[in-house]
């Protein structure tokens, strides 16, 4: 289970600090969505080089079998043909399900990762509550009204921090998402 | 190696063939002097010269089919190793896949543990997806391996001589 960066933190404090991990995380997962694809991209491509490297060989080897029986030299050819084509098949597969497995494995933990940012808000906002009343108590044995503006000072800041979370989250999971593309092997929209 | 093996079964098909053009030449050139003798010979005894002929002939025809049989051996010799080297390639293809199969793991085992430190089933998915590929590309090579030795080995059945 993913731990949401910086729980237990005061977040009155830390909105920049928030913001900073937040983007990190988004960072992070994109950076290795980043990898994904290269790694997809770079199998595809390994798998044509070195399906021509095999295909120059087996040409080779048919130009030789000839000599000897142009038919056995023939189902050289096709038999290496054939395997190349299931190679470059089982390659652009590979890639796909690579891709799709990692992108939906990082977009649910940046997606985890903002519900935590909201929950640790909220937790710290109600933590916060019970000790701005007891000082809103205190005050308004010296002035009512200001003890009122006290409070509604505190959950105005409170709304406002949840508010700030809640875009933090959202956009962190935007990020993500339009980061991370739509899934695709790089290279495989056009073939 | 290969194209090197390849020259010398051209080079041995046309030494074959030239070993028999001039084993055909050199009969025939016998067969035309016993011929000149044969000449002289039917003067005296007709019977005797024809006998003379048909022995000449026969051993013309003897010896071409001879120097053809050896030809033909030589020739499905040195094809039958060029078919017996398209089977041991056939052998490596497996080898070699197993190799490029192993060459991929140390990446993909960083990327795997780059996901898993994210979301762990993903993780597992994409180990799963990696295997399934690589034993795919496996027993694709094994088939192409197949493919081609079932090839080799019935065009060396093709050559092999006739008992």
């Amino acid at each position: 289970m993913l731990r949401p960066l910086g729980v237990g933190r005061s977040n009155a404090s830390n909105i920049g600090a928030q913001k900073f991990m937040s983007d990190s995380f988004a960072a992070a997962g994109v950076a290795q969505g980043a990898a994904v694809h290269r790694y997809a991209g770079d199998l595809v491509e390994e798998t044509r080089i070195a399906n021509e490297r095999r295909l120059a060989e087996a040409r080779d080897l048919a130009s030789a079998v000839r000599l000897a029986d142009e038919g056995a030299a023939e189902r050289v050819l096709a038999a290496a043909e054939e395997a190349n084509a299931r190679d470059l098949e089982t390659a652009a597969r590979q890639a796909e399900e690579v891709v799709r497995h990692a992108r939906a494995g990082i977009l649910a933990a940046v997606q985890r990762y903002a519900d935590g940012l909201l929950e640790e808000t909220r937790k710290a906002n109600e933590t916060r509550l019970p000790k701005a009343k007891q000082l809103a108590d205190l005050v308004r044995l010296a002035d009512g009204s200001a003890a009122d503006r006290l409070l509604a000072a505190i959950e105005e800041a409170n709304r406002r921090s949840f508010e700030t979370a809640q875009e933090q989250a959202s956009s962190v999971v935007e990020l993500a998402e339009s980061q991370l593309g739509d899934g695709r092997t790089p290279g495989s929209g056009s073939n | 190696m290969r194209s090197g093996a390849a020259d010398g079964l051209a080079a041995v098909q046309r030494a074959a063939r030239s070993f028999v053009d001039s084993t055909r030449k050199a009969s025939e050139s016998r067969e035309r002097e016993v011929d000149r003798v044969a000449i002289l010979l039917a003067q005296t005894d007709a019977a005797a010269a024809e006998r003379l002929r048909a022995s000449a002939g026969a051993a013309t025809a003897e010896a071409v089919r001879r120097a053809e049989e050896q030809a033909g051996e030589v020739t499905r010799a040195a094809a039958n190793r060029l078919l017996l080297m398209a089977a041991r390639y056939a052998a490596t293809l497996t080898v070699e896949t197993r190799r490029e199969n192993d060459g991929r793991t140390a990446r993909q085992g960083e990327l795997i543990g780059g996901v898993a430190r994210v979301d762990a089933p993903a993780a597992r998915a994409i180990e799963d997806a990696i295997a399934k590929a690589d034993a795919a590309r496996l027993a694709s090579a094994s088939r192409q391996g197949e493919e081609i030795a079932a090839a080799a080995n019935a065009a060396m059945r093709k050559q092999a001589p006739r008992a």
